[in-house]
């Protein structure tokens, strides 16, 4: 093999290794943003179950509207507090679990795309190819939003430090 | 793979490794540091609203004492007795009636707020008030009521209970809830009790409220200087009369200090104290170590550093802290 077909190999070799290289670094940093969002985003979350032993529901609004408009992007989605979260009043030095997730999409140049055939019954047990309507795919999706699991949790167990006389038996 | 080879990766891992836990553990200091920091803020603010609450007045007292935190030996590392006793007469007289922290306050603050001079009266203090049987009535029923300067609208912290509450409410939260047997507050290595928390320990039982000092602030005349202590913009508290009493507001300016050491988070801290403990003969001028000398680096005195030092380094703050009335 002469070298001048030798080097268009390599070319052929190096272009998709160099993209996925870019992209990986690209991946690291923007998880690594994310990651630090979060934790700042946590941050606040504990301090304010700190400071009332749960997420009062003003609170709770203004920290979901904050977690909707400013922390959410395209590549962090289904920011929320995590289902442990503790949303009813504790007493003081009782345990509060708060917590905050997310999904961060990874980018890749290879990204999978929704098939739009389904497999559709017919006569006898027959069965025959076609296009999905748009509700069905839209069926799809939701599954598939559904189905997707937080990759970044970050919860903490914190003691409530504010004494409530109502609670007091 | 010649041997010149193995040597270039065998130092470009040790490289690596080192830079990479240089990193982790600059990033963990950085995120961890600021949490810490956080922590302690909301847990003097805590401390000093709980202090407020007065929650030994209760009837039921069963908040007044806390719950002790179990230490790694099994036995209590943080004390939850705050008040020393579950009866609310024996604590208001410990806190107000015989106490030189509230006698040497309340001197500086006589003839300034009638209510306060009532409630000193009825502590047994001279005030600027005639001494006649009406006074001597209403000072008699703000005692037998308990009433304290807190319930009149004017801030007074006792140092050392509010302190107690500061350090259980440390340790309380950066334990996690995890302590006993195995838990994240040590009372098993040396004297000393702390509190692991990602890669730091926290001394949290001789963290400290440094000082309590005291300021007068007339809110009309110091609208900016209120605002810029409490971000509280005093037009809209309805008080327009400088001369009205209730005008006058004290604010306490609470320092602490907690003692903070960095043990790490990475194999790093490991290599380091490995090295550290070994002895190595032949070197003069170090501690005796059997028939030979031996340089004088132990664990022991890594340990009095900073580096995940017992010693420890004091890490400062300060909140302001106010009732209104």
């Amino acid at each position: 093999m002469s070298d001048s077909v030798k080097g268009i190999f390599k070319t052929l070799i190096k272009i998709p290794v160099i993209i996925i290289i870019c992209y990986a670094i690209f991946n690291a940093f923007a998880f690594g943003i994310t990651y630090f969002k979060m934790l700042g985003l946590s941050y606040v979350a504990m301090q304010t179950a700190m400071e009332n032993n749960f997420i009062p529901a003003r609170e709770r609004a203004t920290i979901e509207d904050w977690m909707q408009n400013e922390i959410e992007t395209g590549i962090i989605q289904n920011v929320s507090f995590t289902s442990g979260t503790t949303f009813n009043k504790q007493q003081y030095g009782e345990e509060v679990t708060v917590g905050v997730q997310a999904y961060y999409r990874v980018i890749w140049p290879l990204m999978p795309t929704e098939t739009i055939n389904g497999t559709y019954n017919g006569v006898g047990g027959n069965t025959f190819g076609g296009n999905k309507t748009s509700a069905e795919l839209q069926a799809t999706r939701d599954a598939l939003e559904a189905q997707r699991k937080s990759n970044i949790v970050i919860e903490y167990k914190v003691p409530g430090l504010k004494y409530y006389s109502d609670l007091d038996n | 793979m010649s041997p010149k080879t193995i040597f270039k990766i065998l130092l470009a891992t040790i490289i690596v490794s080192v830079i990479g836990s240089l990193i982790v553990e600059v990033i963990n200091i950085n995120t961890t540091g600021y949490q810490i920091n956080n922590i302690t803020r909301v847990c003097v603010q805590q401390a000093c609203d709980f202090y407020g609450q007065e929650t030994y007045k209760r009837d039921i007292n069963s908040i007044s004492n806390l719950e002790d935190i179990i230490g790694t030996s099994g036995s209590v590392a943080v004390s939850g007795e705050i008040y020393g006793s579950n009866n609310a007469q024996q604590i208001y007289d410990s806190l107000y009636t015989n106490k030189d922290d509230f006698r040497f306050w309340a001197v500086n603050y006589i003839g300034l707020w009638k209510n306060l001079d009532y409630l000193l009266f009825g502590l047994g203090f001279q005030t600027s008030l005639a001494l006649n049987p009406e006074n001597y009535y209403i000072a008699k029923s703000y005692y037998d009521n308990r009433m304290t300067p807190l319930n009149l609208g004017i801030t007074y912290l006792d140092k050392e209970t509010t302190l107690k509450i500061f350090r259980w409410n440390l340790a309380k939260t950066l334990s996690n809830g995890q302590d006993g047997d195995g838990g994240m507050v040590v009372d098993t290595d040396g004297s000393r009790v702390y509190v692991k928390y990602k890669g730091f320990r926290i001394y949290t039982s001789e963290a400290e409220i440094t000082d309590i000092s005291y300021q007068l602030i007339n809110i009309v005349n110091e609208r900016d200087k209120f605002m810029e202590l409490t971000n509280i913009d005093s037009s809209k508290l309805g008080i327009n009369n400088a001369s009205d009493e209730r005008a006058t507001v004290c604010l306490a300016g609470i320092k602490y200090s907690v003692p903070v050491a960095y043990q790490g988070i990475t194999p790093f801290r490991k290599i380091l104290e490995f090295v550290g403990n070994r002895r190595v003969n032949g070197l003069t001028g170090g501690n005796s170590g059997g028939s030979g000398t031996t340089i004088g680096v132990s664990e022991g005195e890594l340990q009095a550093g900073g580096f995940y030092g017992t010693t420890g380094l004091p890490v400062p703050g300060s909140i302001i802290y106010y009732v209104l009335r």
